[in-house]
């Protein structure tokens, strides 16, 4: 008999604490709000238990499907925009000099030192009639009139794309600098043109980055909540606005679960047939 | 004139990588259907040359001429060549026929005429049952013959090679060193491979150049380069070769006499350019060294005595090295044709023999 190889080394007890807080902090919390969905809010505010489902059904309001709508809009022009601009500022970091890509990757995670929260304010500053871009614009002659951005779709997709942009690089670069550099010069030599190239090898062969870039760009997009607070003012309100009015401004726990449950199957829903539809290709 | 029997020039072509002189006024003449190898050690600037064949880089100075058409400025893409990759470069997401048919589409030719050729392709290669796997899926033997298939589908009017058996296990390089050539005189292409394989350049070539620190060498055949290396560093590269360095006393027409501290005069073929009082590397390949033990000259201008340091068996021949009266280690292999009486051992007298033409003067 041929001895078994050794086993690796396991340590399942390591699980243990993660595994305790996961279960405390999110898988409670996630069954209350799923509990508290199905029950209808008390006169003044509190929580009565009489199951119902209308907390589900009110949601096929035309006001609130709007703003659906326009969450799902907005996080996916985002997502597109994170994509284009994200891939060549990858790609130029990929190929940069091995000692010039820890630099520029630095670069790229610098924001997250200082607070969203406050980094959002800086773009209120920026956006505003009076502020910095309006000004520098009419310096330069180039409008006549100060335009009105902070509080558009506008201003709230500059944000969201602003703040999101790191999560694309990361996983692009990550899929990029793997690639070899002789497979595009196979594919040159073999009378590609420079885009053929890129659709035909590069885009291909990072497909896995690109997918991990738009999930990670999608999700924190369409449950935003900051931006659209700050920047976006009270005519574009996101799904993440409604769920806090409901909490804070209402008072209808009951239906801001409702609201947040939805929005969990629905990112659920766009990622699971993402990834399907991606995985399945980038496996030919 | 350029159309005429040439397939590639290369005139004073010069390349800098920042400071370093990767190719230096590097000028060659390939010619048509010719198996040509650029020969040398990692530095030579042989790869370089072949990416400026290639087009991936330009030259600094210096045109590059491939079918009579100049390339300056002309990309990878619209060259009449093709590149064989180091590491294959084969498209993972791609199956083996689509990695071939790759080249086919990229011209725009219609799925009629790509089917057929990739066929022709990858049976050229044995490879068709293999079509439908990825390149994952192939030994490194197999993903070296898509490769091949993969550039020559597209029938170049130059197959550009980047160490094309460098990446396979002896016994396979071997194989493929028959096939590659088998295949070049099949297809009739001009075949440009950079090794820094002498062995493999010496039996895959029709001719070939030596390469060092940028500079060309010498250009020739096999037997030229091998016989009559143009320089000591060409000598070395090319193969084991014993050197005496010494100083020369005489000329009498053919015939120059060498003072070797030591060992005292040696007879070698007297060279132009190569007058008395210079200093040269008189140098004999190890075959061709006879041992004795017998002092008797036996017709051989050259004879000393010298001890036998170790003896190494292999198989069809016996491989001394030798320690020489100056304390110099040379070596030499003896046919074991003459069977066990003639082998010497560890530790024994011998008499090194051998005769004035098998030495090689270079100047030093």
């Amino acid at each position: 008999m041929t001895p078994s190889p050794k086993p690796t080394p396991s340590f399942p007890w390591l699980v243990i604490p993660p595994a305790a807080v996961l279960i405390v902090l999110f898988g409670v919390p996630l069954l209350l709000v799923l509990a508290v969905s199905f029950a209808s809010r008390g006169t003044y505010g509190g929580i009565e238990w009489a199951l119902t489902v209308t907390n589900y059904t009110s949601i096929a309001d035309p006001l609130y499907l709007r703003i659906f709508w326009r969450s799902l809009w907005l996080a996916v022009v985002t997502t597109v925009i994170c994509l284009a601009m994200g891939f060549p500022l990858a790609y130029v970091i990929a190929r940069a000099p091995r000692r010039w890509q820890g630099v520029l990757l630095f670069l790229v995670i610098i924001p997250f030192w200082t607070n969203f929260l406050v980094r959002t304010y800086a773009w209120m500053f920026i956006l505003r009639t009076e502020g910095l871009l309006n000004q520098a614009l009419l310096a330069l002659g180039l409008i006549h009139e100060p335009l009105s951005l902070l509080f558009t779709d506008w201003a709230v997709l500059i944000g969201l794309v602003y703040g999101y942009l790191p999560f694309m690089v990361l996983p692009l670069y990550a899929a990029l600098e793997r690639l070899d550099r002789s497979l595009v010069e196979a594919a040159w030599d073999l009378y590609a043109k420079p885009a053929q190239v890129f659709t035909r090898v590069v885009l291909p062969l990072s497909r896995p980055g690109v997918i991990a870039g738009c999930v990670l760009v999608f999700i924190p997009s369409l449950g935003a909540y900051v931006t659209p607070d700050l920047l976006g003012g009270a005519r574009t309100m996101m799904v993440g606005n409604l769920i806090q009015h409901q909490y804070l401004v209402v008072r209808d726990w009951p239906f801001g679960s409702s609201l947040s449950f939805v929005l969990m199957a629905g990112v659920l829903a766009a990622v699971l047939y993402y990834l399907r539809a991606g995985g399945a290709r980038s496996l030919t | 004139m350029d159309g005429n029997g040439n397939s590639v020039e290369l005139r004073e072509v010069t390349k800098r990588h920042g400071a370093t002189v990767a190719v230096d006024r590097l000028s060659l003449t390939i010619r048509k259907g010719e198996f040509f190898s650029i020969l040398g050690p990692s530095g030579s600037g042989k790869t370089t040359t072949l990416r400026l064949l290639a087009g991936f880089e330009q030259p600094d100075s210096g045109g590059i001429i491939i079918e009579g058409r100049h390339m300056e400025g002309v990309p990878p893409n619209r060259r009449p060549v093709n590149l064989v990759f180091q590491n294959y470069a084969l498209f993972p997401h791609m199956t083996v026929a689509g990695n071939v048919a790759f080249g086919l589409e990229m011209q725009g030719l219609p799925q009629a005429e790509i089917g057929p050729r990739v066929t022709e392709a990858l049976a050229m290669v044995r490879l068709a049952a293999k079509q439908d796997r990825l390149p994952a899926q192939l030994s490194g033997g197999e993903q070296q013959r898509v490769a091949l298939a993969r550039a020559l589908v597209n029938h170049p009017a130059v197959l550009l090679l980047d160490e094309p058996l460098g990446a396979l296990d002896k016994q396979l390089r071997l194989e493929m060193e028959v096939e590659l050539k088998a295949l070049q005189e099949r297809v009739g292409i001009t075949f440009v491979c950079v090794t820094h394989d002498q062995e493999e350049a010496l039996t895959m070539s029709d001719r070939l150049a030596v390469l060092h620190q940028g500079r060309l060498l010498q250009v020739g055949t096999p037997e030229d380069i091998y016989t009559a290396p143009a320089s000591a560093f060409v000598a070395n590269f090319i193969g084991v070769s014993n050197g005496l360095s010494g100083r020369v006393e005489g000329i009498v027409g053919q015939h120059a006499t060498v003072l070797v501290e030591g060992i005292g005069v040696i007879h070698a073929p007297a060279v132009p350019g190569v007058d008395a009082g210079a200093p040269v590397l008189v140098t004999v390949r190890p075959e061709r060294l006879h041992l004795s033990r017998d002092q008797a000259p036996e017709g051989y201008q050259n004879h000393f005595a010298v001890r036998v340091a170790k003896v190494i068996y292999a198989g069809n021949e016996t491989q001394y090295l030798l320690t020489l009266p100056n304390n110099q280690t040379w070596k030499a292999r003896i046919p074991n044709a003459d069977g066990a009486a003639t082998r010497f051992h560890a530790g024994e007298s011998a008499y090194l023999k051998w005769r004035t033409a098998e030495a090689v003067l270079l100047p030093e």
